[in-house]
This record gives C-alpha cells, sequence and structure tokens, in this order.
C-alpha cells in the first residue's frame, strides 16, 4: 500500500518517477523470490495522463503496467534482468505528450507503453519514433496513429474502419437482410455509418443510411425512417443518450428487428435512457475486463494489489508491457530496431482477447472489438468475434 | 484414336532449353523492376534455372507433350493470372515444396520466375519443410493475389495438432511474390474464392480432430473468410454447408465456383450449390431472402448412389469435387447436369470415377432434408474410369481426381494413370478421347496427374511428381469452345 501511495504522489505532481514493478507492490522475496536471481535491470517507459481530468484514468494505466512488471519478474525478468517502469505524465495535450516521450526516450528506455489521449499520444508517438524508440499505444484509438506511418509506433486499438467490420461481422452472424445504418451529426459518427453503409451495401445487402442533428435527434424522424425501410437490424452510430432514448422509441413503435450501437453507447446513459427497451440491445465495443471471461483471474490479482477492480486501461498496458518484453525476449537484446523488428511477429503471444499480430501498416490485424449484449439491464459479452 | 511419337515434344523442349538458359544469364544481374520487367528478353523479364523432365516412356494418344517444368516441386494444383502491364500470364503453381511462379510470355514454355519455397512458408513450431499442399489454388486475379491454403498436416502436424490457414501472397510484381499474412482458420485443405474473392470459403481435411471444430462433426465444412480487407481477413465463426451428408456435418474438400456464380461445395456426402449473391427463393427457408458467402441461399444438389461394389462407408459417397454444366447438353436441360470425382483410393480396377448426374428433383431442398432413414440421392447419369481403356496402367494409383471443362471435352488427372480427355457429349457414353501417361523409366519421372487445365489452346498438367507437363490436346474439340475455363471459379 505504501508504494501505491507513492505513485499517487506522482500522479498529482506529475514528475518523473523510476518505479520497481516488482517493489511498487511488495518485495521480492515475499513473492518468492524472483528478483534475488536477476542481474541488471532493464527500464520501461510508461505514459498516461496524471494530472487533470484523465488522471484517474492514466493512473489505472499505470496499475495495470506496474502488474505486468511484478509478474514478469515474479516469473524472472526478462533477459534475466529486472523490470523497471519510468512512469511520466503525457497529459492529454499535444505539448505535455511530446514533453512526456522525450523525457522518456531521454532515459534510454527499452520501450515505452501507455498513451491514452488520442492527441498527445499522436505527438508522444512522433516524438519517440524520433529516436527509433518501440511505443506500444495501449488505450489511444488507432486510426491517426496508424495514419501517420511511424515505424517503431504499435497501436494496440483498433480503428474506426474495425469497428465498422465489427458491426458488418455481426449482422452477417445475425442473417440481416434489411439494415438502417442511424448517426448523429458527429464526425465520428458519420464516418463510422458511411463506412458501416458501404459495407453492408458491398454484400448486396439493402441498406440505408439517415443522419440527425448532433444535439437534438429527430428521433421520430428516425423511427420513420426504420418503419419504412422495414429493416430488420438498426444501427446506431450516435451518442449514448439519443441512443438510449432511440432504442425506446423504435421499441415503442413496434420495431421488433436487432438494434445495435456503436461504442460510444458502451455508457450508463445508454442503459439509463433506455430502460427497458435496452434489453438485448447490442453494442460494438472495445474489449475490456469486465466483458472478458479470460480476464477474470487477471482482475482478481489486480484486485488483490490494488484494492480495486481494473479498468480497460490497466489491461491494455498490462498486455502491452507484456508483449514489449515479449519483442525483447524474442529479439534478445534492447536495441530499439531490434525490438522493433520483433513486434510485428510476436511467437505465440497471446492477450485476452486472443493472439496479439499486427499488418504491415501496424494496425491490429485481429482487433479487440467485440459485441456485447444488455442483459438484465447490464452490458454482458455476445461474441468476442474471434476464432483464434 | 490417334497414337503419336513424342518427336514433336522433343524439339519444344529444345527450344525451351534454350529460352531457360538465356532467362538464367540475365537473373544475375537482375534488380527488381518498379513499373515492369525489361523488354529484351525472351520473357519480358528474367527467368531463373528450372528442370525439364523428357517423357520417354510417355503413351499418348491424341496428344502432344510440349514442356515440363519443375519449379519447387510436384505440385497438386495450379492457377493463372493475366497482367495487363505486361500483356501475358503468369502461371502459379503450389505443391509439398512451396510455390513457383512462371512466366507464360511463351504459353508453351514456361519459364520460371520466381518461387517461395517451403522452408519460407515454415511458422513457429514447425518441425519440417513440406508445404501440404494448395489442391484446387485459387487466385485473385485483379488484386493479384495467391491463396495457399495450408492442410493442418503441413510441416510436421497432423490433423489434430497441425496448424491449417492461408498464406496470402501478393503477386503483382510476379517475379518477386510476397507474402502478406498467414491467417489461421479451423480449415485447410482447399480454399476457393468466393463472390470477385471478397470472400474465402476454406474447406476440410476429412478428420475429427482439427482446433475450433465441434467434435460432433465427422469432417471439416465450410469456413467463411471476408477478405475484402487482406490486411485484417476475418473468419466467421459460423460453418458453411452443414449437415451435409444425410444430416451429419461432414468433411468438404472441394469449392467450384459456376458460370452463373454459383459455389458448389464437394464432399463426403455428395455435391450442392449455394447461391452467395443476390436476392433468390431459399427452398430450406422457404422463403426469398439475399444470399451472402456467410450466409448463402441452398441452390441444388446431392449425391448419387454408390456404383463400385468394393466401396468403404467413405469413399461410396466422397465426392472429391464437380463442375455444374450450366449449357445444355445432348437431351439433357440447360443447366441439369453435374460432372463429378468420386475419389476411391483402391486397386485400379475399382478405383474412384468420372461420374454424371441429374439435378433434377434436387431444386427444393431435397439435397438439405436428406437422412439415413431416407436418403435422398441424384440420378446417376453414367460413370467412367479408365480401366481397361487404351493407354491404360493396371497397376498403381488410379483414382479420378480434378478436372476442367472446355465444350464437352473434360481433361482430368488421374494419379498414375495420367491425363484423360473425355468427351461427354453424350452424357450417357462418356468416351475417351485422349489421354497421356508417363510410366517411370531411366531418366523419367513417373507421372501422377493431380490436376489437369484447359488454358489459352494449351493443357497444364499439375502433377504430384513430375511438375507441371505442358501438353496440347490433339483430337477434335467437341462443343462450343469455353472462353473462360471454369474450375474453382472461372478465369477472369
Amino acid at each position: 500500500m505504501r508504494r501505491r501511495g507513492a505513485v499517487r504522489v506522482l500522479a498529482l505532481g506529475a514528475a518523473a518517477l523510476v518505479v520497481s514493478g516488482l517493489l511498487a507492490a511488495c518485495s521480492a522475496s515475499d513473492e518468492g523470490g524472483g528478483a534475488a536471481r536477476l542481474r541488471g535491470e532493464i527500464t520501461f517507459g510508461v505514459l498516461a495522463p496524471l494530472s487533470g481530468d484523465m488522471a484517474e484514468r492514466g493512473q489505472d494505466l499505470v496499475d495495470g503496467a506496474q502488474l505486468a512488471a511484478a509478474e514478469l519478474n515474479d516469473q524472472g525478468g526478462v533477459l534475466g534482468r529486472q523490470v523497471k517502469l519510468a512512469v511520466e505524465d503525457g497529459g492529454c495535450a499535444p505539448a505535455t505528450g511530446e514533453q512526456g516521450a522525450t523525457r522518456l526516450a531521454a532515459k534510454s528506455v527499452a520501450g515505452v507503453v501507455g498513451g491514452l489521449c488520442e492527441n498527445a499520444a499522436v505527438a508522444a508517438a512522433n516524438a519517440v519514433a524520433a529516436e527509433g524508440t518501440p511505443f506500444l499505444v495501449s488505450s489511444a484509438r488507432a486510426d491517426r496513429l496508424i495514419e501517420a506511418g511511424l515505424p517503431s509506433v504499435f497501436p494496440m486499438e483498433g480503428t474506426v474502419y474495425q469497428e465498422a467490420l465489427a458491426a458488418v461481422h455481426w449482422m452477417g452472424y445475425r442473417s440481416a437482410q434489411r439494415v438502417v445504418v442511424l448517426a448523429d451529426g458527429s464526425p465520428a459518427s458519420q464516418r463510422l455509418s458511411g463506412l458501416v453503409t458501404d459495407r453492408v451495401k458491398a454484400d448486396g445487402l439493402t441498406v440505408s443510411r439517415q443522419s440527425a442533428e448532433a444535439n437534438r435527434p429527430d428521433l421520430a424522424g428516425l423511427v420513420s425512417t426504420v418503419t419504412a425501410a422495414k429493416a430488420d437490424f438498426v444501427y446506431w452510430t450516435g451518442a449514448a443518450e439519443p441512443g438510449g432514448r432511440l432504442v425506446s422509441a423504435l421499441r415503442q413503435a413496434g420495431y421488433t428487428g436487432y438494434f445495435m450501437a456503436s461504442s460510444e453507447s458502451d455508457s450508463p446513459e445508454f442503459l439509463q435512457a433506455a430502460g427497458a427497451a435496452a434489453e438485448d440491445a447490442f453494442l460494438t465495443t472495445a474489449a475490456g475486463p469486465r466483458l472478458l471471461p479470460a480476464a477474470a483471474d487477471w482482475a482478481a490479482r489486480f484486485k488483490d494489489r490494488f484494492r480495486r477492480d481494473p479498468g480497460r486501461d490497466a489491461m491494455q498496458a498490462y498486455d502491452a508491457l507484456r508483449a514489449m518484453a515479449q519483442a525483447v525476449r524474442q529479439a534478445a537484446d534492447t536495441a530499439p530496431s531490434k525490438v522493433v523488428d520483433n513486434l510485428p511477429r510476436l511467437e505465440g503471444f497471446t492477450t485476452f482477447t486472443g493472439t496479439l499480430r499486427f499488418a504491415a501498416d501496424h494496425s491490429l490485424r485481429y482487433d479487440n472489438y467485440v459485441i456485447a449484449q444488455v442483459r438484465g439491464g447490464t452490458f454482458t459479452l455476445a461474441s468476442k468475434l474471434r476464432t483464434d | 484414336m490417334r497414337t503419336k511419337p513424342l518427336v514433336a515434344g522433343a524439339v519444344a523442349l529444345a527450344t525451351a532449353v534454350v529460352v531457360q538458359l538465356y532467362g538464367a544469364g540475365a537473373a544475375s544481374a537482375y534488380e527488381p523492376p518498379d513499373s515492369g520487367p525489361s523488354d529484351n528478353s525472351a520473357h519480358g523479364g528474367p527467368a531463373i534455372d528450372d528442370v525439364h523432365n523428357v517423357p520417354t516412356t510417355a503413351v499418348a494418344g491424341n496428344v502432344t507433350f510440349i514442356d515440363n517444368v519443375r519449379g519447387v516441386s510436384g505440385y497438386s494444383a495450379l492457377n493463372f493470372i493475366n497482367y495487363d502491364k505486361y500483356g501475358y500470364d503468369f502461371m502459379f503453381a503450389n505443391g509439398t515444396g512451396g510455390l513457383a511462379v512462371w512466366s507464360l510470355k511463351d504459353p508453351e514454355h514456361p519459364a520460371l520466375v520466381s518461387k517461395i519455397t517451403a522452408a519460407e512458408l515454415r511458422l513457429p513450431g514447425d518441425t519440417q519443410d513440406r508445404f501440404w499442399e494448395g489442391e484446387n489454388m485459387t487466385v485473385d486475379p485483379k488484386r493479384k493475389l495467391v491463396f495457399l491454403i495450408r492442410d493442418p498436416r503441413g510441416f510436421g502436424g497432423t490433423v489434430s495438432t497441425g496448424q491449417s490457414g492461408v498464406y496470402i501472397v501478393d503477386v503483382k510484381n510476379p517475379w518477386k511474390p510476397e507474402i502478406v499474412t498467414f491467417h489461421p482458420i479451423p480449415a485447410g485443405h482447399t480454399a476457393t474464392c468466393i463472390n470477385d474473392c471478397k470472400y474465402l470459403w476454406s474447406v476440410g481435411p476429412a478428420n475429427t480432430g482439427t482446433p475450433g471444430q465441434d467434435p460432433s462433426w465427422k469432417g471439416v465444412p465450410v469456413r467463411v473468410t471476408d477478405i475484402h480487407d487482406i490486411k485484417h481477413p476475418y473468419t466467421f465463426d459460423q460453418a458453411v454447408d452443414l449437415g451435409r451428408h444425410d444430416g451429419v456435418t461432414d468433411y468438404v474438400h472441394s469449392v467450384d465456383v459456376d458460370k452463373d456464380g454459383i459455389a458448389w461445395a464437394s464432399g463426403e456426402g455428395g455435391v450442392r450449390g449455394y447461391w452467395t449473391e443476390g436476392n433468390h427463393y431459399d427452398p430450406v427457408q422457404k422463403r426469398n431472402r439475399v444470399a451472402t458467402a456467410y450466409d448463402p441461399v441452398p441452390y441444388a444438389g446431392g449425391t448419387v448412389v454408390a456404383t463400385n461394389p468394393e466401396g468403404t462407408a467413405f469413399f461410396d459417397f466422397f465426392d472429391h469435387n464437380a463442375y455444374h454444366n450450366t449449357e445444355k447438353v445432348g437431351a439433357f436441360d440447360k443447366g441439369e447436369l453435374l460432372y463429378i470425382t468420386n475419389e476411391n483410393i483402391t486397386t485400379c480396377s475399382r478405383a474412384g470415377e468420372f461420374k454424371i448426374a441429374s439435378l433434377k428433383g434436387s431444386y427444393d431442398g431435397e439435397g438439405w432434408r436428406s437422412t439415413p432413414e431416407d436418403p435422398f440421392r441424384l440420378e446417376l447419369i453414367s460413370h467412367w474410369s479408365p480401366w481397361g481403356k487404351e493407354g491404360s496402367a493396371t497397376t498403381g494409383s488410379c483414382s479420378a481426381h480434378w478436372f476442367t471443362v472446355n465444350g464437352n471435352i473434360v481433361a482430368q488427372g488421374w494419379y498414375g494413370q495420367g491425363t484423360r480427355f473425355i468427351d461427354v457429349s453424350d452424357p450417357r457414353n462418356p468416351t475417351q478421347v485422349g489421354y497421356f501417361r508417363v510410366p517411370s523409366g531411366q531418366g523419367v519421372t513417373g507421372g501422377s496427374a493431380s490436376a489437369v487445365y484447359w488454358h489459352n489452346g494449351l493443357v497444364y498438367v499439375a502433377d504430384y511428381s513430375r511438375g507441371v507437363d505442358v501438353l496440347r490436346f490433339d483430337g477434335k474439340l467437341a462443343g462450343a469452345p469455353d472462353e473462360k475455363i471454369c474450375w474453382n471459379s472461372c478465369d477472369k
């Protein structure tokens, strides 16, 4: 507990610290003495917002990395060396992201994990990549990172396009015939709805696309669209609260087909606004520990150490640090170029959603979007959408 | 039937050797082209050394041997892609040795331009450099992609421990094929492009242990993979063509798309066709609906009665591959006939046959309602084997195997019985009109023909032992010649 307090101090002060993953919880000898056999150290950087509105999620991210480091050390470290973490506050702005990344790069870390806010992560990625340091971006959305085409940067989140694929594939599982895709006026919603519509159309299914204003969606108009199209599958790509009201309005209008919402609706606001009408609704969302049975044991270990349930950021950072360690092991070296070479070809490495592989453009070859379903007023896992 | 000496072939081979030597010389100074190969060589680009085995022992009727090329090994299958920018085709072959690519600038004398060896296809954990083995090889001629389907028995694996899946190979530059990815799929004996290669149907093998398979299944059915985006292939968790053997889910061995776009799944328990695009009446669900690759609409099909008195429970109904003739043949209706390979590895006199069946009576979902108690069977129109026919062997492996159809001439591989040309103008009386068989001899690699392809006036034979033989059929081409040949997918 004392060590966790130290991290909190770091979070408040936004100062740089090097924290031994092993010592973050308790001594090695307390947990089997793994560290006693380790010779030398290997330091990985962790970049997260440790102040401001996102500090709580940032701390979750750091804790996930701490747990991974502790477990790696318990298992003999990496290349026989003790894993240490250098944690930096990357904030959520481009400037803070760049500064945090630059500080980590100056410490000659073997690799960096983390990155939560998109703007900060992109700036940090550019700074880290300039040094050739491998960076597994664990929480920030991948699109802009992929577009940047940085050779040493690998996002561990999916892209908007991959969320569209998840939606289309689930429609396939449900044998959809007449699809209506509804968006609010936000650019993100519009983009996702466009991608889904194009793919559904390519498969020859009947598809209608309708957009409403972002702030005041005309629910009656959207319901009319669904009714007129005789849809059997509706996909909502807009915000959570209007999504909840939309499914409620649809059910009241007698719509009996499938309703699915995008990850924007992965929120209590959706459930609250929908009420009973939320039941059985589907969601395309990024996999988190509360949805994944495979993460249950890990979540228990996390809770045992940190006295709280882990969030998604913790799970992602945990996987990212393990993946980075695996790349170092495969490279048998901490030279950045060698670690980067090994990241796209991790052997037998799995996350809680399955095998981790990267495509040539560094996007996840097999993304982490899953299908959730509302059951008993809460989100449950309907499908991992994976066959591995 | 006219039995020809192989003089023409020998002369042609001499020419080929000259060409190969030229190509080999050019290879040493070769730099991968950005926009295309130079035009100052015989094949539009450099070639690499190849082996040519002259079949001096061959027995042939109405067939001229032209050339033989070896590449990396023997082959189970070939395919072809036309390159507008070069103005000619390239031929792709896969087998235990991996992938080989030949320029067909001179179609009679393929020039080996590149290869991906089995060693280069190894995955972590593999114990052998042996690819298995890509029967019915499929390609995307538009995106210039080759799909190498990996059977779990490859690379030292077994049906229950091996890794199945597909290697996606970019061949935009045929001189420099690049493996884009290996994508694991819980199926992997053959694969076929569906819907203009936006999806891949992967099937087989016959076993009860492939990881990811329902333990109640007797073989691996169709697994559907979305390959719109080859960087992010996605395999659906729900399989297609279930309950195919009188209600039992069993081994699908091959998928072959006809000229109307219907995908025919062949295997244990018969041949069943599916619409994979468009709006069609579903005779099983009794409603009109949109067909997709992952949720196809049944069309017609089934299996035929067993014809082999020494058959087995498995081979009696093992419809290895099929071709749906969309045309009218003889007195049979347009689209009525199904040509089927019934593979049966047994003594030559009883080995698997070529069969012709009528689809009449199968358009209302009968093949999907068949049960052991109330089995549905297609009418068998005829069946044929080389046993006792001119040019045949009496020992060895003799079963029917892969074929293609041009007009009314079926060109088919029969393992040790070589290549057979069968006139099916009268579907009730298939007649041999040509053959080419290569017994082993001094300096001659004996033949084991896997698959035979009509292609632009020539015939290319994928041979498990010899590599690729290039032949010319000298008989009369019965029926209207096909502009595009169809096997797993139609020529594009």
